[in-house]
């Protein structure tokens, strides 16, 4: 652990200086991106045939696959913002502020992600805007796909507001360090400010952040998008009351992940030790040890109500489920996570930030799986079931593979390009280091002068 | 399929239902010139049937022969004494038929008849007092009360629908070739699908196979509908068909998956015709009344699906083709006759005139054999196949007065049902025929013809004489493997089994 | 006018503005439906709640809250004006 003071220049780095891996991984990201635009490109060309899909029934197919899968994903990678908004300005859990702004931005670049994935995996993706918001008077009373685009714009919105304004406050005071060439931009930022608003901004911050931590977890990932599947009765692997809380564990999960390896890897770059400690990895894996903990917990549920005495479809489908390599996998990595952060919490030594790491990614990558093979033996294992002779199975295309490459290529083109435009961690949160509030380690040296 | 055992709506099995309809009843008919102790002791007795608690040769035995006529003509008024009905009655019967019917719902829960049995001795009991209408509005089952139904609401008072006889149907596949050749279609989009399973609910063996024809069920309550974020998928107000706005679809293909039959069918890739090509030649059919682009196989991109073919009910394709369908004029052709499409709201439809002569059949068989204790269906020489009056017989359109009535299910003989009726859609196709049960699977066509030769001709027959497939048959070859189809198209993966 | 008259008018009014429609039984789909109530009942509550607090709240700066406002109307018609844009430009590409 570091015991160097913080200060405004440790968070200007990432504007200041760009090493040369920068350069490598922007374009390392820009290529992949690129990649699976061109990829795209094709599949508008010659159709959705491209994929993988087909139509569930006669068509021998899933309608619905990796897209829809990955959609999901990324909404739940959205969340890590939410909950470290939540922890540090509702909760006053200090600790986690240097994360906090990284995790908000990690909300806007998931949701992107995200409303992405739905503009591609549409036939007319040309009419998403006006079919979708021409009719919406009408739709929005019925249809729950009309739910997640308004409920996915209001979080969308609310998130960039948050962090709009909690930005006033960092770019008026670090605007004499700030590139001149964003200066149109920092101006529109920082519009209308004066000393006098920070109390009163302050105290509509934390109201947004209220409303969005309600409106997110709970309504988001615990409600709207669930319902696009728990609120149709003839798919015994969706239908039912449980899929909300069980979405947002996996949301949740893989949010407190994709929280992780962010810090990790803008603590590695900018050498941010003394800013983004060693306490904070660890109390974020603990979190992440208790999100999996919930999501095992939701899924023994389903499985029990499944095989005791369900009825034929439930059980049919339940059967599919627990004899199919990609969920045995997916729920086994989460389970040897959670054995490994139960075992790391008795003994510290275990404890190591590459582990963390390695635990992180191993989530992300069973929670893709599942999700993507939710959305697929949903639609395999209907209650109509008769089209079982019907031959066809999925399987992704390679467009449909290199779509999450691309989106998350997409994810760290955003940071690197935002990295050098403000700051991403909070002023607050250094002022707050400073101050010797930090939880388990004490400044060597008394407050710094600050560089003019 | 069924997985849910429950009856109707109503959970309310309080006896006091029971009586509440015994007083409502009397005190509906007292005052009238009606005999209102023959009314209620009829009625009361028409429960216990229902219950179990009395059988049906029991009934007989109570009531002489003219009575069960009368009854069986619905002609309750004349029964009970009355020349002519006045409407307040009639309306207070009604109300006092709700409450009937509800306890009828409670006290069936509690029988060990099974749930096909108690909802035909259900309509069996609402046809005592007259109530046919009611049983329809109350739960959507009853096709011929449903045609009574109508204009209550004040609105539309079409509804197209199908009946399909599933006991005439051997498996030709004219009709998916009809449809094929009407719309258009892509390979393996078969907006009407054919569907051979073994059930051993049913004693169905690959040896013996059910059969399935599964069109666009056009429902009442259409998931597809609500869940569409865009309107594209509707209802037309005139005549109840759910369609597709090929113009506002999306193609996010949520009304397939919100489907729970499985009959929509996405345009993957673009059709080998251009639009603008497609869209000259077709003109007339492509467009219904309204000017929207409803009908025949969908552009790319968007969705598709069986739509009882609206440019032909629009009088586009001359008026010959007025009500009628492509499956429907294929099945004729080949003599089949088992798919009736028509208007379920008009008693005179093609539907109902065809569902009240088949059950009308079964119904003399029955009562012939009846003294016998022969049981009908066993020993027919048709392979199962029940022969019933077709479009070019004579007596087809001539409809003997007394058929009109509603005739109680449970005497016909013939099991009627509408798929999947359980998830509330209302589907407006009405099959005549044993329905598949819960563990019904699907035979493939290489099984069928292994173990039942001659039960379905195959995918490979039907191309050899579909004109369409032999022009086209890169794009329009008839086929039940529309993944391999699509397998063709998918870069990189896209494993067939 | 009468009420009845008045009422028929009111109908055809929100008919056509909310452009109900008929299910084949003739009962009217679209509104009110579920999502009537869930969406602008229960899921837009927190942010009622917080426009309310941005007003009504102490220290108070009405200036501030309208700008928040704006700030929420403006990025939310900038994603959907641009989403309106990259879509049309693939339907000029591609459709």
């Amino acid at each position: 652990m570091s015991t160097k003071t913080p200060n405004e220049d440790d968070i200007l780095r990432p504007i200041r200086h760009t090493s040369k891996k920068y350069y490598v991984m922007l374009a390392v990201s820009a290529v992949v991106f690129t990649a699976f635009l061109g990829l795209w490109m094709i599949q508008l060309a010659e159709g959705m045939a491209v994929t993988g899909l087909s139509d569930w029934g006669s068509g021998g197919g899933v309608t619905w696959g990796l897209y829809i899968g990955a959609f999901i994903w990324w909404v739940g990678i959205a969340h890590g913002g939410i909950i470290l908004s939540a922890a540090v300005r509702l909760l006053g859990m200090e600790r986690y502020m240097p994360v906090a702004r990284l995790a908000e931005m990690l909300t806007l670049a998931g949701l992107s992600a995200a409303g992405f994935y739905i503009i591609v995996h549409m036939g007319r993706p040309d009419r998403m805007v006006t079919s979708v918001l021409g009719h919406y008077h009408i739709t929005v009373h019925n249809s729950p796909l009309v739910w997640d685009v308004t409920v996915i714009t209001a979080y969308f919105v609310m998130t960039a507001t948050y962090l709009a304004l909690t930005l006033r406050y960092d770019v008026t005071r670090l605007r004499d360090q700030l590139p001149n060439h964003f200066e149109p931009l920092y101006k529109l930022l920082t519009i209308g400010y004066s000393k006098k608003e920070d109390e009163v901004i302050e105290r509509m911050v934390w109201w947004l952040a209220l409303a969005i931590i309600i409106m997110a977890p709970l309504l988001l990932h615990g409600g709207v998008i669930p319902w696009l599947f728990a609120l149709l009765p003839s798919y015994p692997g969706w239908f039912g009351a449980i899929q909300g809380p069980q979405f947002l564990t996996i949301a949740l999960t893989s949010a407190i992940s994709g929280v992780i390896i962010l810090s990790y890897a803008f603590r590695k770059a900018y050498d941010w030790g003394h800013i983004i400690t060693d306490d904070i990895f660890r109390g974020l894996t603990l979190w992440l040890g208790f999100f999996a903990m919930l999501f095992l917990w939701l899924q023994l549920q389903q499985i029990v109500s499944g095989t005791f005495h369900s009825t034929t479809d439930h059980a049919y489908a339940t059967e599919a489920k627990l004899s199919h390599p990609i969920y045995i996998g997916s729920i086994a990595i989460v389970a040897a996570v959670l054995i490994y952060i139960f075992a790391q919490t008795v003994r510290k030594s275990l404890f190591s930030k590459r582990r963390s790491i390695v635990a992180a990614v191993a989530v992300l990558a069973a929670t893709l799986a599942e999700k993507v093979f939710f959305v697929v033996e949903g639609l395999m294992y209907p209650t109509f079931s008769l089209y079982e002779a019907t031959p066809g199975a999925y399987w992704p295309s390679v467009i449909e593979f290199v779509s999450v490459l691309g989106t998350i290529g997409m994810v760290v083109l955003f940071f690197l390009l935002v990295a050098k435009v403000v700051p991403v961690v909070e002023l607050h949160a250094v002022e707050h280091l400073r101050g010797g509030h930090g939880h388990d380690h004490e400044p060597e040296k008394a407050t710094e002068e600050v560089e003019a | 399929m069924s997985v849910d055992d429950s009856v109707g709506d109503h959970t309310d099995d309080s006896p006091a239902h029971l009586d509440d309809w015994e007083i409502e009843l009397r005190s509906a008919l007292e005052g009238t010139e009606y005999d209102a102790d023959l009314g209620v002791g009829l009625a009361k007795d028409a429960q216990r049937l229902a219950t179990g608690e009395l059988t049906e040769a029991q009934f007989r035995e109570r009531y002489d022969d003219d009575v069960i006529t009368n009854l069986e003509n619905e002609d309750f008024f004349e029964l009970l004494g009355a020349e002519d009905a006045d409407l307040e009655i009639v309306d207070d019967l009604r109300a006092a038929g709700g409450t009937f019917l509800d306890g009828l719902n409670g006290v069936s829960g509690n029988s060990d008849t099974s749930r096909r049995e108690v909802m035909k001795k259900m309509s069996a009991g609402a046809a005592f007092l007259g109530l046919g209408a009611l049983t329809a509005a109350d739960d959507g089952r009853d096709p011929q009360a449903a045609m009574a139904a109508q204009d209550d609401e004040g609105g539309n008072d079409t509804q197209f629908g199908m009946v399909i006889d599933l006991e005439r149907c051997d498996g030709c596949l004219g009709c998916v070739e009809g449809c094929y050749e009407e719309n258009n279609l892509r390979a393996g989009a078969n907006w009407m699908y054919v569907l051979n399973y073994k059930d051993e609910e049913n004693q169905r063996t690959a040896e013996d196979p059910g059969r399935l024809v599964r069109p666009c069920q056009h429902c009442s309550e259409a998931p597809c509908e609500q869940v569409c974020p865009t309107t594209a998928r509707h209802t037309r107000p005139e005549d109840g068909l759910v369609l597709t706005d090929y113009d506002i679809c999306i193609g996010c293909r949520y009304c397939q998956v919100g489907c729970p039959y499985g009959v929509n069918y996405f345009a993957w890739d673009p059709p080998r015709v251009d639009e603008e090509q497609h869209l000259e030649e077709n003109n007339n059919h492509v467009y219904d009344n309204r000017d929207q682009r409803v009908d025949m196989r969908p552009p790319r991109g968007v969705m598709g699906k069986c739509t009882m073919c609206p440019s032909r009910q629009d009088g586009n394709m001359g008026e010959e083709a007025v009500g009628t369908v492509a499956c429907m004029d294929a099945c004729d052709q080949m003599g089949m006759s088992a798919i009736h499409f028509g208007d379920l709201n008009d008693p005179e439809s093609r539907p109902n005139q065809y569902i009240r002569h088949r059950t009308a059949h079964s119904r003399g068989e029955l009562e012939d054999l009846d003294e016998e204790g022969v049981e009908v269906y066993d020993d027919d020489d048709d392979g199962g196949v029940l022969p019933g009056p077709a479009p070019g017989d004579d007596d087809y359109d001539d409809v003997p007065e007394w058929l009109s009535s509603n005739i109680p299910s449970s005497e016909t003989g013939v099991s009627t049902f509408r798929l999947l009726e359980e998830m509330d859609t209302k589907p407006n196709v009405i099959y005549l025929g044993d329905e598949p049960g819960p563990n019904a699977e699907q035979l493939s066509q290489e099984e069928v013809e292994e173990e039942a030769p001659g039960y379905t001709i195959s995918y490979e027959q039907l191309n050899e004489r579909s004109a369409l497939a032999m022009t086209e048959p890169d794009d329009h070859e008839i086929v039940d493997d529309r993944k391999d189809v699509l397998d063709e198209s998918t870069i990189g993966g896209g494993i067939g089994q | 006018m009468n009420l009845a008259t008045l009422s028929m008018l009111a109908w055809d009014a929100s008919s056509y503005l909310l452009q109900w429609r008929y299910h084949g039984d003739g009962s009217v789909v679209s509104f009110p439906g579920p999502g009537t109530w869930i969406i602008f009942g229960v899921v837009l509550m927190p942010i009622y709640v917080m426009a309310l607090a941005w007003f009504l709240g102490k220290p108070a700066d009405p200036k501030k809250a309208v700008m928040g406002v704006v700030y929420l109307v403006g990025i939310a018609a900038l994603l959907w004006i641009g989403m309106l844009v990259q879509t049309l430009m693939i339907g000029v590409t591609f459709f």
